[in-house]
């Protein structure tokens, strides 16, 4: 059965879907793992970035289902759609690369139309692990790429995960989001006792090695003071800023494979992957 | 050149007519070319590639021939596949090779340089069976740097209803 873990923080442009596909990637390729990618942004940037543009493109030009048909499967379309059907769980997964060893590397696509699906997102939120449920034991490793927001898909992402991991930018604002989540989690945990959801770590992510400014200082001394208080774990490795990480988003790549990129960069992301996937029992 | 030693390129020529051919019936015939005293088996073997021709071209192509009768769709699909990338009309850059190697299931390629990573790509594509290779070969074409770089303009065509 699979670890599910998401990556999740309520603010944007911390590295969420960065750190996901790279971690995918990671667990793929290093760690030899049969791997699901979830994109659960409408913005659908892991999905265009894993599978490239022009395949994700001709992926939904060719009706592809996407993690938006999953919670909009039992909805009725019109008045010439029948009784409701259950969708093929199989049927929304694009196969990015299956490898001679087993490993692999699979995606359920994200579109914009999933933002459609918060305006109505009543009784939705147990559809995707639902879905999860039905193909986990086909994976070692699923991995949620959740939109900056604390909505329905939010819930979702909860109910599917083990694992939270936050990706955390060392400046005011972003480091707020991570007491908000921490408040998110808990009252989801207070409404389902059951849930075993919980953060596996934050790692601090995109700044500036030997660039360092005051106010990053400040800021990543609050977050670690707070952490010590709250008893919450920041990885010991940073994922610092690469130019890299971008080019390999364009070329939807593994950073490791990606042309140009420093070793040192390769070497500090494995780092954080060395440390990270243990945590999470992998 | 291609930095692949006589060594080795002899035993990935001796590997494919054993692979076609079957171990005794290659044995035999060697043994048939010993016994003959032939003359060919004494040349140098840099005179038997033709001018113009690397080694390593010749190892590729030798094995595309060695399936033509067997696997007569193969032996289609890969022959006209390494005509275009010999001729750089796809995946013109080492790095191309490099993602298309990753695209279709080589977790990461060795080489520096596309003449090294050419073989290495065209021996696992030879093992792959042919629904895999149609597939496959198309979506050498839409990996460039050009291609790379339309990435934003294929999504925003898409996005806004182009």
């Amino acid at each position: 059965m699979a670890v599910c873990v998401s990556m999740i923080n309520m603010k944007g442009g911390v590295g969420k879907t960065t750190i996901a596909s790279q971690i995918a990637w990671y667990a793929a390729l290093r760690l030899d793992k049969k791997v699901l990618l979830i994109d659960l942004d409408p913005q659908a940037n892991a999905s265009q970035s894993v599978m490239s543009p022009q395949t994700y493109v001709d992926y939904l030009d060719g009706g592809g289902l996407t993690v938006h048909d999953i919670f909009e499967q039992f909805t009725p379309t019109g008045t010439a759609s029948g009784s409701p059907k259950t969708l093929d769980p199989l049927k929304a997964i694009y196969a990015r690369v299956e490898y001679d060893d087993g490993s692999l590397l699979h995606i359920v696509p994200s579109r914009l139309e999933l933002s459609w699906t918060l305006r109505n997102p009543h009784d939705k939120e147990t559809l995707l692990p639902r879905f999860v449920a039905k193909v986990q034991d086909r994976y070692d490793l699923v991995v949620i790429d959740c939109s900056p927001t604390d909505s329905m898909l939010t819930d979702a992402a909860y109910y599917c995960s083990r694992y939270i991991l936050v990706p955390i930018r060392a400046e005011f604002l972003a480091s707020i989001g991570f007491p908000l989540l921490n408040r998110s989690i808990q009252a989801f945990r207070m409404r389902h006792e059951d849930n075993s959801v919980e953060v596996c770590g934050m790692v601090f992510n995109d700044f500036y090695r030997g660039n360092v400014k005051s106010e990053n200082r400040l800021a990543r001394k609050d977050v670690l003071d707070k952490a010590a208080k709250y008893g919450w774990y920041v990885f010991k490795n940073d994922i610092p800023h690469s130019d890299s990480y971008f080019k390999a988003a364009r070329v939807g790549m593994p950073i490791a494979n990606t042309k140009g990129t420093h070793g040192k960069v390769k070497t500090e992301f494995a780092a954080f992957a060395n440390e990270f996937f243990p945590r999470i029992g992998l | 050149m291609s930095g692949i030693s006589t060594a080795a390129l002899l035993r990935d020529q001796i590997d494919l007519l054993v692979r076609h051919f079957g171990f005794e019936r290659v044995r035999a015939t060697l043994a048939k070319l010993s016994t003959q005293g032939d003359e060919g088996s004494r040349a140098p073997m840099r005179k038997t590639v033709p001018r113009g021709q690397t080694p390593v071209r010749i190892t590729v192509a030798a094995a595309i021939e060695s399936i033509r009768d067997s696997d007569p769709e193969k032996h289609r699909l890969l022959s006209e596949f390494l005509g275009r990338l010999m001729g750089r009309q796809i995946l013109p850059e080492s790095q191309d090779i490099r993602h298309f190697a990753q695209l279709v299931g080589i977790k990461e390629i060795s080489g520096r340089s596309r003449k090294e990573m050419v073989p290495k790509l065209m021996r696992f594509l030879l093992e792959q069976p042919v629904e895999r290779l149609q597939a496959d070969l198309q979506s050498a074409a839409n990996i460039s740097e050009q291609q790379r770089r339309m990435g934003f303009s294929v999504l925003t065509d898409k996005l806004l209803g182009e």
